[in-house]
């Protein structure tokens, strides 16, 4: 063991790197019982008792050894992140193990939040894909799928280049959502395949917050209300964004 | 338009991978993740064939997914969730939460309230419970197989 890793660190130094790994990890989508689950995993190892509480947007940890004891709060904001989750995952046990001491996971832990995401214009394709995909198993032709692919492209481009002008995340995904309609109304305008609904209405299928939905459930599940209640209206939130987006474009279209 | 099983297993895989990529997942479980959705939507796709209800195909689907991610997360040496929830997003209902919503406008505007409200309640409520019943199927096989589940990332 190098004296790095002794378990005898300063408490405030732990509760610093603690509540920034935490913080980290929820705002990447990760559910709070694995958050749990990987913070007592370390604390253990370096001998201190911790308790936490998750909310929506923070995180409070406690961390006491002895008399001794600190509190911290953290805040952070990502998008969901299954490669920060992944590779928080492996440090705790790193850290858990001893190879790691708290110098070094310290660093660990800024490299992993430095880590670019994954290429945009790829992602922009995969997600196009994947919504053409998506319109298929409703059974659309492929008419309706390439309208579809069309429509993804579009729409998120636009909502990509939204949130990066500053726009808020909801009037991006409103916006969005409306590209995406009217685009995908192209088999109904030039009378193109047999299911022009099925395109309409798969169009903005790529913006439904599925993630957020399945941890909201998730979090419920493991007692954690707050939380799943927070998740779950920002996900309603969303949906309802782009319900309006729609409903937005089938206004437009109508008065032309 | 017919779909095939074939169909449903290929789209489901593409359409989970691609809805994956948004959430950055890492480079390696993209395989796994199409490989689980396939199988998952497949399965799905075959109960509601003979007759099974959306809510309990959705149920029995995603916990064969759970099995599934939970056994490939050591290989993939990541969470089983990094596995299982991109797998289960072509299952999410999205076409009756925005269904849903669009029964909410509706019935703010001044015709057809009762039909609207009828769709908003509907859609809500087999949103509500497909998702519900699918966050259950996969956290049965994380708390029946618990040491494989929170082992994987070691």
């Amino acid at each position: 063991m190098n004296s790095e890793s002794h378990p005898g660190c300063n408490l405030a130094v732990l509760e610093d790197f603690f509540s920034d790994y935490s913080a980290y990890l929820l705002s990447s989508g990760c559910t709070t019982l694995r958050i749990e689950k990987n913070v007592r995993r370390m604390a253990k190892r370096f001998g201190v008792d911790c308790v936490m509480t998750v909310m929506p947007k923070h995180i409070e940890i406690m961390l006491s050894r002895g008399g001794e004891a600190d509190t911290r709060m953290a805040y952070w904001t990502s998008g969901v992140n299954f490669y920060a989750i992944t590779s928080l995952s492996r440090l705790s046990w790193k850290v858990a193990e001893g190879k790691l001491g708290l110098d070094s996971a310290r660093r660990c832990l800024a490299a992993i939040k430095s880590k670019a995401r994954m290429n945009i214009v790829f992602v922009t394709l995969a997600a196009a894909v994947a919504n053409a995909s998506f319109c298929r198993l409703f059974r659309g032709d492929a008419w309706a799928m390439l309208f579809v692919f069309l429509a993804t492209l579009g729409g998120f481009c636009v909502k990509n280049k939204a949130v990066r002008a500053g726009f808020d995340s909801r009037v991006a995904c409103l916006i969005a959502a409306c590209l995406s309609a009217i685009i995908a109304c192209g088999p109904h305008i030039f009378g193109l395949g047999a299911t022009p609904d099925v395109a309409v209405a798969t169009s903005v299928l790529y913006l439904v917050p599925g993630i957020p939905f399945i941890n909201a459930f998730s979090d419920f599940i493991n007692g954690h209300y707050v939380c799943s209640m927070s998740r779950l209206l920002s996900a309603l939130e969303t949906t309802a964004c782009l319900g309006t987006g729609l409903v937005l474009a089938d206004y437009i279209l109508k008065l032309q | 338009m017919e779909l095939s099983i074939w169909e449903d297993i290929i789209f489901g895989a593409v359409a989970s991978m691609g809805f994956a990529a948004i959430s950055n997942p890492p480079k390696k479980s993209l395989k796994c993740c199409g490989i689980i959705a396939g199988i998952g939507h497949g399965c799905r796709f075959l109960l509601m064939e003979r007759g099974c209800g959306i809510v309990a195909g959705s149920f029995v689907a995603s916990f064969v997914i759970g099995i599934l991610a939970v056994l490939l997360s050591r290989r993939a040496k990541c969470p089983a969730e990094c596995l299982s929830f991109p797998a289960l997003l072509p299952m999410i209902p999205g076409m009756y939460a925005y269904k849903m919503v669009q029964g909410l406008v509706g019935c703010m505007g001044s015709d057809g309230y009762r039909e609207y409200f009828d769709m908003f309640s509907h859609n809500l409520i087999i949103t509500f419970s497909v998702i519900l019943m699918m966050v259950i199927g996969i956290t049965i096989p994380v708390f029946l197989m618990k040491k494989i589940s929170f082992t994987a990332t070691k």
